[in-house]
């Protein structure tokens, strides 16, 4: 048990270290502080203090196809590598577990996505508070410190924009999005060793995801009067595949709606149970595969 | 529970590969019986495609036998008691590159166990046996191949296994390379440690092995000490010094008298390799 | 092969538990959307294009009604009313759950537009441009209020039609109405409590005038100078006094007070 922890750690300290070697994830990250400066594009119009919400959709947007772009190719280039030049050969004729490379990988994947997260929320958040001190410091300037009425309110507007706490909240589901992603991208290099393949179809569910709520509905209602072909096709999608719509809150929050902690952390377990699950399944396929 | 006689022990050993899209099989192994004792340097001999690789993989557990069974101290190939015993030095080793030699050893060191300061003692203890302490520190991308090679016996060794897989240990590698590695197998084998390498390069395995098989198409064609298989019957060769022409002459029509037949009036030769090690060490 | 079937088995399993598991999020989600049409309507998905469908699908939402918001300022600059009114309709029904898009697509049609076909360079006789320029305040404040219908809980947007109502349409009772249903939401701006106040009198209905300013003064015990600007209610009801001739004795503000 603690031999597994050890070799698992061992093994996701290794795929992070490589993974930051890699010359695609800095052409990301640049492509993605880009993006974000852009986000300060809109500070030109005049949005009376509401293009925050303009500044972090574009934000959002960004981090996410970028993050995605990391979920996805993590996995789909590192795992093949391993086969490709033959280092897992090295790695299992040690008495290294299969299931510990998955989770060892998993792991130091995940590792990888969370601090490009949190370095370009980090950026972000930066761009966005010091265009909420420039937007405070030209009222103060311009009413020579005493602000009138209607400017402390938009002051306090500015604020409540800037400083929201919710963004962490949408920034964590964002980050459990990407999670799932990587799960999956990494159940399909268990699967072939061809990036291209693994690429699309991890990409084919996160689209599917997307949708799977609706086949889903459809599946469970009553009286939908499909034919077997179409139910066996909809309870095929709705047990598979995950249901990518249910991060879709991070909608709501950005669109400045309160959504409880409470929300969030139960869609946290669903990630949670879907990455254990995906795991294990990974696992066993991995272990029936020969090398 | 006493340890059985052999390191490793295989019967009817069969792989055959369904290749992916024409469904076609392919007999990569065909009824292999092996057994290696320990203590033994067992050589794989066989061209490429003879199924070399494919025995050492099914010993390491990393692909599963079609038929048959093969044991590695008694236990079943690939389970992970097995693999607390045996080392392996992968053909062509490939490591990270931008890790040292350093670095790369202790990875491999955690996944055989070793932490702390018993890990950090081992790794170094590794990198003197295999002469790359000099190198320990510098990137594997700046190695050599044998360089490479030294490292990956040296992961190989790290958890002091008794069964050591080497495929193709030479391949690639100068002679003033080959040399060491031939020499570290040696201080192995006077270690106790059973060897079993692959190869393609007869010569090599002539100065090492105690015992081959040769492989051919998946069968096993021959199996023996290389005495048995070397050593030509029912002729025997002198070596003298100090033969005339005229005594040589004598010597042959003695010979004819006495019934003997002549073959061959040879002059021996160095062997390249050990003529080129004594130029380089120069 | 056993493992595969085992691998299989737990896939299932998982599946069939999941569903129930998904459900329950989609009925929370459902929850803090109150009012938000789910799934998208059909008609959304013929108003955009493929493409457009899938990142909306994809979560980037708030990006597209952001582009679409973008181009509805270039046809706003360019005068052409109609696409601005379209577009605006793209981004509520986008993102109906920010004020922004209503808030601002109102003040589009009811301001700009209406202004703009009154005063513009339109042909067409004053009727008919005083019936274009009615037209365009009355599409503004159907957003208004169908945004209200959608994030009713948000002082914003009663807020705007009160402005509306005041500015627009000079209907100043109902104004006053909107100002004082804005007052009841959390976080509305205090000025609106006056704003109630000039309104009543603008209708010129004195008396609740007076009765609000009266009440709004009693609902506080505290009146140290602040953002309720006591100064301007004072002045008001004592103004007021003088209007409805309030005999001195019934006055508000007695001498003995001060």
């Amino acid at each position: 048990m603690k031999n597994s922890l050890c070799h698992i750690l061992a093994i996701a300290g290794n795929t992070f270290t490589e993974a930051i070697r890699q010359k695609v994830l800095y052409v990301l990250t640049v492509f993605c502080l880009i993006m974000l400066g852009g986000s300060s594009f809109y500070t030109q119009f005049d949005f009376h203090g509401d293009e925050f919400k303009f500044m972090k959709d574009l934000a959002y947007a960004a981090i996410s196809v970028i993050g995605l772009l990391v979920a996805l190719l993590g996995a789909a280039m590192l795992i093949p590598a391993e086969l490709e030049k033959r280092t897992i050969y090295t790695l299992l004729s040690k008495p290294v577990r299969k299931f510990e490379f998955i989770v060892g990988k998993y792991l130091g994947l995940t590792l990888l996505l969370t601090l490009f997260m949190a370095l370009m929320a980090g950026i972000f958040m930066l761009v966005m508070w010091s265009h909420e001190s420039s937007l405070t410091n030209d009222i103060m300037a311009t009413s020579q410190g005493r602000p009138t009425e209607l400017q402390l309110q938009q002051i306090n507007e500015f604020r409540a924009g800037a400083y929201d706490p919710a963004m962490w909240q949408a920034l964590t589901l964002v980050w459990a999005k990407l999670c799932l992603v990587t799960v999956i991208s990494v159940f399909f290099s268990t699967l072939a060793s061809s990036t291209v393949f693994i690429v699309s179809c991890t990409l084919f569910v996160y689209l599917i995801g997307h949708l799977q709520s609706v086949a889903r509905d459809f599946w469970l209602a009553p009286e939908s009067g499909a034919s077997w072909l179409t139910t066996v096709f909809l309870a095929a999608i709705s047990l598979l595949i995950p249901d990518f719509q249910t991060f879709n809150l991070i909608d709501e929050i950005i669109g400045g709606n309160r959504v409880l902690w409470l929300n969030t952390r139960h869609i946290l377990l669903y990630t949670g149970g879907y990455t254990v699950i995906a795991l294990g399944v990974s696992s066993l396929l991995f272990e029936s595969r020969e090398l | 529970m006493n340890e059985p006689d052999f390191a490793v022990s295989a019967a009817n050993l069969t792989k055959t590969f369904t290749l992916e899209w024409t469904r076609k099989r392919l007999l990569a192994l065909d009824g292999l019986d092996l057994r290696v004792r320990r203590g033994e340097v067992f050589g794989l001999l066989g061209p490429n495609g003879s199924g070399k690789s494919t025995t050492l993989k099914l010993l390491l557990g990393l692909i599963r036998p079609t038929t048959g069974q093969a044991r590695v101290f008694g236990q079943e190939a690939g389970s992970l008691a097995s693999r607390r015993r045996l080392g392996f030095l992968p053909e062509n080793p490939y490591f990270p590159g931008f890790l040292s030699g350093r670095e790369v050893l202790n990875y491999y060191g955690k996944l055989v166990d070793l932490h702390g300061q018993r890990l950090r003692a081992r790794v170094e203890e590794l990198l003197e046996l295999v002469s790359l302490q000099p190198a320990a520190g510098r990137a594997l991308k700046t190695y050599s191949k044998g360089m490479l090679q030294r490292v990956g016996l040296a992961q190989a060794l790290l958890h002091d296994p008794d069964l050591l897989l080497l495929d193709e240990p030479t391949a690639g590698v100068d002679p003033v390379g080959s040399r060491q590695i031939r020499d570290l197998i040696l201080a192995l084998k006077k270690r106790g440690k059973t060897i079993i390498f692959s190869s393609h390069l007869l010569e090599q395995v002539q100065e090492v092995a105690d015992r081959v098989i040769i492989l051919h198409r998946g069968k096993k064609i021959q199996e023996g000490t290389l005495d048995e298989l070397l050593s030509v019957q029912g002729q025997r060769q002198v070596t003298v010094s100090g033969l005339t022409p005229e005594l040589q002459e004598q010597l042959v029509a003695w010979l004819q008298n006495a019934g003997a037949e002549l073959i061959a009036v040879t002059q021996p030769k160095q062997q390249l390799e050990d003529y080129f090690i004594r130029a380089v060490s120069k | 092969m056993k493992l595969r079937l085992l691998a299989l088995a737990l896939i299932v399993i998982w599946g069939a538990g999941k569903v129930g598991w998904e459900n329950r999020l989609a009925a929370e989600r459902k929850v803090v959307m109150v009012g938000q049409d789910l799934p998208m309507s059909y008609q959304l998905r013929d108003s955009l294009g493929q493409g457009f469908t899938m990142a909306a699908l994809g979560g980037f939402r708030g990006l597209a009604a952001d582009s679409l918001w973008l181009s509805l300022t270039g046809a706003w600059q360019e005068q052409e009313w109609e696409r601005v009114a379209a577009l605006a309709e793209m981004c509520v029904l986008l993102q109906p759950r920010v004020a922004f898009f209503w808030d601002m697509g109102a003040w589009n049609l009811a301001w700009n537009a209406s202004v703009a076909v009154e005063h513009g360079p339109v042909k067409g006789g004053l009727d008919r441009r005083k019936h274009d320029a009615r037209m365009w305040i009355e599409a503004g404040k159907d957003l208004l209020e169908r945004g209200i219908r959608v994030i009713p809980e948000k002082p914003i947007l009663y807020q705007r039609l009160g402005d509306l109502y005041w500015r627009r349409l000079g209907n100043y009772e109902q104004a006053a109405e909107c100002y004082k249903e804005a007052l009841q939401r959390p976080k509305a701006p205090l000025y609106l409590e006056r704003f109630v106040g000039f309104m009543l009198e603008k209708a010129e209905q004195d008396r609740e005038a007076y009765e609000y300013w009266r009440h709004l003064w009693q609902s506080f015990k505290e009146h140290g100078v602040d953002q309720h600007r006591w100064d301007v209610v004072k002045e008001h009801i004592q103004k007021l006094e003088i209007t409805l001739a309030i005999p001195t004795e019934q006055q508000f503000f007695q001498p003995a007070d001060h």
